[in-house]
């Protein structure tokens, strides 16, 4: 996936420079989203909503953007709060 | 009362009736053989225990979704079938309203088996299930704390109302309605029987992943459809309308014909919304 990580509860994406982090739960029921590498969109297994990789609502019943999480890049890593 | 001078009792189909009723036997015993494998703190590495070092555990999981699914669409068939023979006219209230809630706890007994795989289908039928309760206005949240609540506390209330509303349904039917003298006998050996094969050869929709395209239950699928459209609430109140409908019956006997046409109507609805998950585009 390269620029893409899934973890358990957050989605971590690569922009250049920047670390975009949000939620891994669809704003729509909760379930957890998956990425489609063909499209690089973020996609709700359950519904269909999909995500652009800035966590912008394309489409689907989801309706809002997927939610951002606070990261701070430390010099252990980078720090999510979930 | 007029109608009950009009009416002549039918027969139920008894083929049908030791279908459902062995199968729910079926399905207890092998359900009861894997809860001593299972072990909702780590239920996914419980399952994937049974799956390769319990001997027959493949096969014995197999056998209880197999026996589960059986149980439930011969349920469905003698309810059907005790409707058209107006079987409903020969029962009282309160016995027929727990006769008809055998079929939604059955529905939810199938549901949280598929909770319990543990795996990440299961993890969003769970999703599904906990947020469609908690977007639900008065009782949702008292519902959800009741018998999911799987974000707080995992496994542990869908377990033990797996383990309880099964208990109360055998033994329920057992006690009052199945009669066990006619179940038991040898010639009925091969409804029993019978269940065994098919979980030899076929492969049952088992996995443990789906991707990008995740299906529930299939019983679920419809209401899954619903979801993309309709508030939640109402998908969920939706869901609730064959209860009052079949309780009906015996309330409104005269009405019979009219309850039939809005519940085949209902099933109507749900099936097509079924089968539009599978020519959906992705």
């Amino acid at each position: 996936m390269g620029r893409i990580y899934l973890g358990e509860e957050y989605i971590l994406v690569k922009e250049k420079e920047v670390f975009l982090v949000f939620s891994r739960r669809c704003p729509h029921l909760g379930c957890k989203l998956n990425y489609d590498p063909e499209r690089e969109l973020i996609v709700c297994p359950c519904h269909q909503s999909k995500f652009t990789l800035q966590g912008k609502f394309i489409s689907g019943p989801a309706k809002k953007d997927l939610r951002s999480l606070s990261a701070t890049l430390k010099e252990s890593g980078l720090q999510i709060e979930i | 009362m007029g109608f009950r001078l009009r009416f002549k009792k039918g027969t139920i189909n008894l083929t049908i009736a030791l279908l459902s009723s062995s199968a729910l036997i079926v399905c207890l015993f092998s359900g009861v053989l894997l809860s001593f494998h299972y072990f909702y703190h780590h239920p996914l590495i419980s399952v994937l225990q049974i799956e390769t070092f319990v001997p027959f555990g493949s096969y014995l999981r197999k056998l209880h979704y197999f026996s589960a699914q059986v149980a439930l669409i011969f349920l469905a068939l003698h309810l059907i079938d005790a409707l058209l023979k107006r079987l409903y006219l020969l029962k009282r209230p309160f016995p027929w309203f727990f006769l008809i809630f055998s079929l939604p706890l059955l529905l939810f007994l199938t549901f949280t088996g598929y909770l319990l795989r543990g795996d990440e289908v299961g993890e969003l039928a769970g999703s599904i299930a906990e947020n469609l309760l908690q977007s639900t206005p008065v009782v949702g949240s008292f519902l959800n704390n009741l018998f999911f609540a799987t974000t707080q506390t995992g496994l542990i209330k869908v377990y033990h109302w797996h383990l309880i509303g099964s208990f109360f349904l055998a033994g329920g039917l057992l006690i009052w309605h199945i009669k066990a003298r006619a179940l038991f006998r040898w010639e009925n050996l091969f409804y029993f029987l019978w269940l065994l094969l098919p979980v030899l050869i076929v492969n049952f929709p088992l996995n443990p992943f789906q991707g990008l395209k995740a299906r529930g239950p299939w019983f679920f699928v419809g209401a899954q459809q619903m979801l993309k459209i309709f508030d939640p609430f109402l998908v969920f109140f939706f869901l609730l309308i064959p209860l009052p409908l079949l309780q009906g019956y015996v309330y409104f006997p005269k009405r019979a014909c009219l309850l039939s046409t809005i519940l085949s109507i209902y099933v109507m609805i749900y099936v097509l919304f079924s089968f539009s998950f599978f020519i959906s585009p992705f």
